[in-house]
Formats: C-alpha cells, sequence, structure tokens
C-alpha cells in the first residue's frame, strides 16, 4: 500500500528543525521516521506520522508549508546485498526512483523497510507485484 | 542584490529540483524584465515584514 509522507519546506536558518518538532510533540504527535534533505539555500524535512492529516493541520496552524506525497514501503531483506537486490529489480522494471530512506521502526523478522518515492506510485505498485517485490501493508509498517 | 521570495503551498514541491528550478526561472524572469541579475532566495511563509504604512521592500545593506 501507499503511505503518506508529509514533506515540510526549511529556511536555512537557526531553529527551523526545532519547531516543528516541538509544534508536532505539543499535539502528542510520534515521528516514526524521516529523511532531511538538503541544499546550500534551504532544507526539505520528509517524515511519517500515524495521522498524517492532523498532523500536516498542526504544522499548517503554525505557519508552515506542508505537502502531502505518497510513498511506497518495500521490503527488502535486512542482510548485506538485500537493498541492491531490490534495486537491482526496481532498476529492470524501469521505475524511477526520486529518494529512498530507511523505516527502521518497521523492521522485523530478517527484514527491513524502506521508504521510496517513485515518479509514478501507482505503476511503481504494480510493477514491483509484477516483479515479486513485497510492497509491506500499513499494519506490517506502523509499529504496534 | 537577493530577493527573498516566501514559499507558499500552492508552488512548494517535494522534490529539491523542482524547488532549485523554480528558484533559476524566478532568477531568469527578473533578469529578463529588469535587466537585472539578482539571487533569488526561498523563504519561510509569513517570514518577511508586512508593511502598514509605506511599503519599504528594499534593504540597502550597502557600507557607503
Amino acid at each position: 500500500m501507499k503511505l503518506q509522507q508529509l514533506s515540510l519546506f526549511l529556511e536555512n536558518k537557526p531553529g527551523v528543525l526545532r519547531e516543528p518538532c516541538e509544534a508536532l510533540a505539543a499535539a502528542g504527535i510520534d515521528l516514526l521516521t524521516m529523511s532531511l534533505a538538503d541544499t546550500a539555500q534551504f532544507g526539505i524535512l520528509r517524515f511519517i506520522v500515524r495521522d498524517p492529516v492532523r498532523a500536516k493541520q498542526v504544522l499548517e496552524d503554525a505557519g508552515m508549508v506542508v505537502r502531502m506525497t505518497e510513498v511506497v514501503p518495500v521490503e527488502v531483506d535486512n542482510k548485506p546485498g538485500g537493498l541492491a537486490r531490490a534495486l537491482g529489480a526496481i532498476e529492470a522494471a524501469g521505475l524511477g526512483v526520486e529518494y529512498m530512506y530507511d523505516f527502521g521502526a518497521a523492521s522485523r523478522g530478517g527484514k527491513a523497510a524502506i521508504v521510496f518515492r517513485f515518479e509514478d506510485p501507482d505503476a511503481a505498485l504494480a510493477a514491483l507485484h509484477a516483479a515479486g517485490i513485497k510492497v509491506m501493508t500499513g499494519e506490517e509498517i506502523l509499529p504496534q | 542584490m537577493e530577493v527573498k521570495v516566501e514559499v507558499t503551498p500552492e508552488f512548494f514541491s517535494d522534490e529539491i529540483r523542482k524547488l532549485e528550478a523554480l528558484q533559476h526561472q524566478l532568477e531568469a524572469s527578473i533578469e529578463n524584465i529588469l535587466g537585472i541579475r539578482v539571487k533569488v532566495t526561498l523563504v519561510q511563509p509569513r517570514s518577511l515584514a508586512r508593511s502598514e504604512g509605506k511599503a519599504r521592500r528594499v534593504s540597502d545593506l550597502r557600507s557607503i
């Protein structure tokens, strides 16, 4: 299944990482996983929470710019070569990867979860299924 | 010269390259229209001062 990821614009100045974390904490929202992409001038914080709709509202009420993006949690073997094999299959399927990051909290039973942003998430789901690559369900990906 | 532009939900993209392309597009547009080469900096929404009186949109930071 697809996950709803939140992306937050970060101007390059002190406090911009602390402020959204404080806003989410005040609302009792737990960050499950995150990735920070940066340039010399700005950054984008991408993260996953249990209730992305509420989290988006909390951050927008605090004056921040937030976008919701569909990402795909892919299960890979949690050992050397596991990710490389999955990427080989993804490449063979002709899927374009915008970015990826680890979802450590969802790793269990010798399997790791990697969050992928594909150019076309729906096409990616179909291609991943055809290639025999497991896409994790909500129950599997979100920590209990 | 630096031109600060507030990011709004309408043009905020999750992809770094699209935001960078927007910066360059704005810089090119300003140069095309005004003949001035500027550096565009994307900033947080509502972070630029709003003036209730006479608008003050240019800061002269030169030491002269």
